[in-house]
């Protein structure tokens, strides 16, 4: 199917099929981004999200948007309750993955002698890959009261964290309405001895030094000054919420047909949010969702003991915010009750919002795009005007651009590794195989992704942060 | 195209013997493991032999921007699901040199024959990350457009190289044709 682009404000471009027979979608890009997007089947993609049933408004494809399977990675899309649908595809496997920053009371100088222990210090307390294992056993109950109740019962029970941490996590750490009963067998022996840990492919823990603030007002209401240390933890939902996905994707592959459901990708396969299926669906994801909130808050307690181990007892990691690129949530937006489906993308809430923490009320939601690995990641606050412009939506990172085979063409892990070292970059990465996936050749310019989701007015740039030392899931 | 894992492989046979979703271990199975040679075909790619110079599957890993997906081409169906295994296992990691674990006895169901071959990779996702061994070693014992039983046995990883989330439904496809039958599936990653 072939596509036209027609930009229609700054930074957006309406997308149609040549032959109009779907509806059109949305894409916030620059002209080069949107040159790296119709490289690959993204558009094809966000278009063929159009079809879902009960959809409301417009389908948006973010700056860093990139194939995927079912919806493009960086795809927006809300349905109307009571009888829009609700796709497991729409939200991806690793349900509620997401990232978090933390912020030191550590100057760059003051760090700095002790980079290489500290970064092998993380990687030795925090497993990735397949790994299991950690300091927290937890039997059958323990687990369903963190499916249901997510960082709370992590930190209230287990001391995992201090109760501060909870006002600063997307809904308090614990999305409401989640049923442990909806999870399968399955899903929970994926999920045991996962909790804390990081899992492969691009998920990390990333040291970093505040290299330039952009407004410093706003910087200092969410803790952060030029030269400060910080830490941005990238995971998601582990096992649990990867069957969670499979389990609900083959349920509704199969039921969708009953609702009179036909699509143009199986890996779509959707029912409505007020069918049995669609709402057994949600409380499951729900309870996935607090698994990996709890997952990110387990790595944090990790990092504080590392950090305190080194830096001694009485150092603080403040959270500054924790939000989630994998979900489906039930948002009020143009006074109706939808069901907002973002994939590899971000809420970015603006200032007079209900739902930010009290403490940012005014503010606007801190939003965090990692770029790839070796280059700069930003804080952003999400703007009004991004509720009528995305749904209050935003890019999760830089997005790729080359296939994990290609970039590994193209670039030499060893090489690479030292590279980053002859930068200042500690990295700690299984193998320079898996290194070389990440390089940041296979992802687009995160400077520029940025500037187009400030340009379009989503979301405005608070501070930009540099990496000092990886450990690369 | 790649085809240089070197576990130790079964063929595929087929029998049909219905029965509802099940993992049991170690069920006594008996095996006649054939190490596969490797040879080259005027294509230029490799191809796994059987002892007996039959030829078994091929796979490969093919471009996609964020996720991989494999292309598998075998000359039964039932070689076609033994290979997909093989791939998925040198996907995730290289085998130890440590012993083999027990064989279990799986059946995976689904609605037609492409969400089967996704829910019989999907199993073997599970089984990995629980088990943490590798599964390659395959005999296929019974394979209708909707159930798929199968013995399977796994070695621990030596050295985990992709960490796979899931088999996925977009493009799935499963071709038949007088040559064989091929598939292609997008896992992720």
């Amino acid at each position: 199917m072939k596509f036209h682009a027609t930009q229609v404000a700054p930074f957006e471009y309406e997308v149609r099929d040549a032959a109009e027979l779907v509806r059109p979608a949305h894409v916030f890009a620059d002209p080069e981004l949107l040159a790296a997007i119709e490289h690959d089947r993204s558009l094809e993609q966000l278009v063929n999200v159009t079809s879902l049933p009960g959809l409301f408004g417009r389908v948006y494809g973010m700056p860093d948007m990139h194939e995927g399977y079912g919806f493009p990675v960086g795809g927006v899309a809300a349905t109307a309750l009571p009888d829009g649908v609700i796709s497991p595809g729409g939200i991806g496997f690793d349900i509620n993955c997401g990232v978090r920053l933390l912020a030191t009371d550590l100057d760059r100088a003051r760090f700095e002698p002790l980079r290489e222990r500290v970064v092998h210090d993380l990687s030795r307390s925090i497993p990735s890959g397949y790994g299991r294992g950690g300091d927290l056993t937890l039997d059958p109950a323990d687990l369903d009261r963190i499916l249901e109740g997510g960082c709370r019962v992590l930190i209230h029970d287990h001391g995992k964290g201090v109760p501060e941490d909870l006002d600063v996590i997307e809904a308090g750490g614990c999305l409401d309405g989640a049923d442990a009963s909806s999870v399968s067998v399955r899903a929970r022996e994926r999920g045991a001895g996962q909790l804390g840990t990081l899992g492969g492919g691009n998920h990390f823990v990333e040291i970093q030094a505040v290299d330039a603030v952009f407004d410093p007002a706003a910087a200092d209401r969410l803790g952060l000054h030029l030269a400060q240390v910080t830490v941005l933890i990238h995971t998601g939902s582990r096992g649990l919420g990867h069957q969670v996905c499979t389990d609900y994707l083959r349920l509704m592959d199969a039921a969708q047909a009953r609702y009179g459901i036909e699509l143009p990708d199986r890996q779509l396969a959707c029912v409505p949010l007020s069918a049995p299926e669609g709402r057994r669906y949600l409380a499951a994801m729900r309870a996935a969702a607090n698994f990996a909130f709890a997952n990110r808050q387990l790595i944090t307690h990790r990092v504080r003991h590392v950090f305190a181990r080194h830096f001694g007892p009485g150092h603080e990691l403040a959270l500054v915010y924790d939000v989630g690129h994998n979900t489906a949530k039930i948002e009020r937006h143009a006074d109706r009750e939808l069901c907002v489906h973002r994939k590899g993308a971000t809420r970015a809430f603006g200032p007079s919002s209900s739902e930010l923490p009290t403490r940012y009320r005014g503010l606007g939601q801190p939003v965090f795009i990692p770029g790839s690995m070796g280059t700069a990641s930003y804080v952003l606050l999400g703007t009004d005007e991004a509720e009528a412009r995305s749904l209050a939506s935003v890019c999760h990172g830089a997005g790729r651009v080359l296939s994990r085979g290609a970039a590994k063409r193209q670039v030499a892990g060893h090489e690479l590794r030292r590279a980053l070292e002859a930068r200042g970059i500690t990295v700690r990465c299984p193998s320079n195989s898996e290194l070389a996936e990440e390089a940041p050749e296979a992802y687009k310019d995160v400077d520029r992704v940025v500037d187009v989701v400030a340009g379009a007015g989503l979301a405005h740039k608070i501070a930009r942060l540099v990496p000092l030392g990886v450990v690369k899931g | 195209m790649t085809r240089d894992d070197s576990d130790r492989r079964q063929r595929a046979t087929s029998t049909l013997h219905p029965s509802r979703a099940r993992t049991r271990d170690d069920v006594g199975a008996r095996s006649v493991a054939a190490k596969p040679v490797a040879s080259t075909n005027p294509s230029g790619t490799r191809v796994a032999l059987d002892l007996d110079g039959s030829t078994m599957g091929t796979h490969a890993f093919q471009e996609h921007v964020g996720e991989v997906q494999l292309r598998i081409e075998a000359a039964s169906l039932e070689e076609l699901f033994a290979e997909a295994a093989r791939a998925l296992a040198e996907l995730i990691g290289t085998p130890s040199d440590e012993p083999s674990g027990p064989w279990r006895e799986v059946t995976v169901d689904a609605r037609d024959r492409e969400a089967l071959l996704v829910a019989w990779l999907d199993e073997l996702i599970a089984r990995t990350e629980i088990d943490g061994l590798r599964y390659a070693e395959v005999v296929v014992e019974g394979l209708t457009a909707h159930e798929l039983r199968a013995r399977i046995r796994g070695v621990p990883i030596a050295e985990s190289r992709t960490a796979v989330k899931a088999a996925t439904l977009h493009d799935i496809r499963i071709d038949s044709g007088p040559g064989g039958v091929s598939a292609t599936v997008v896992l992720d990653v």
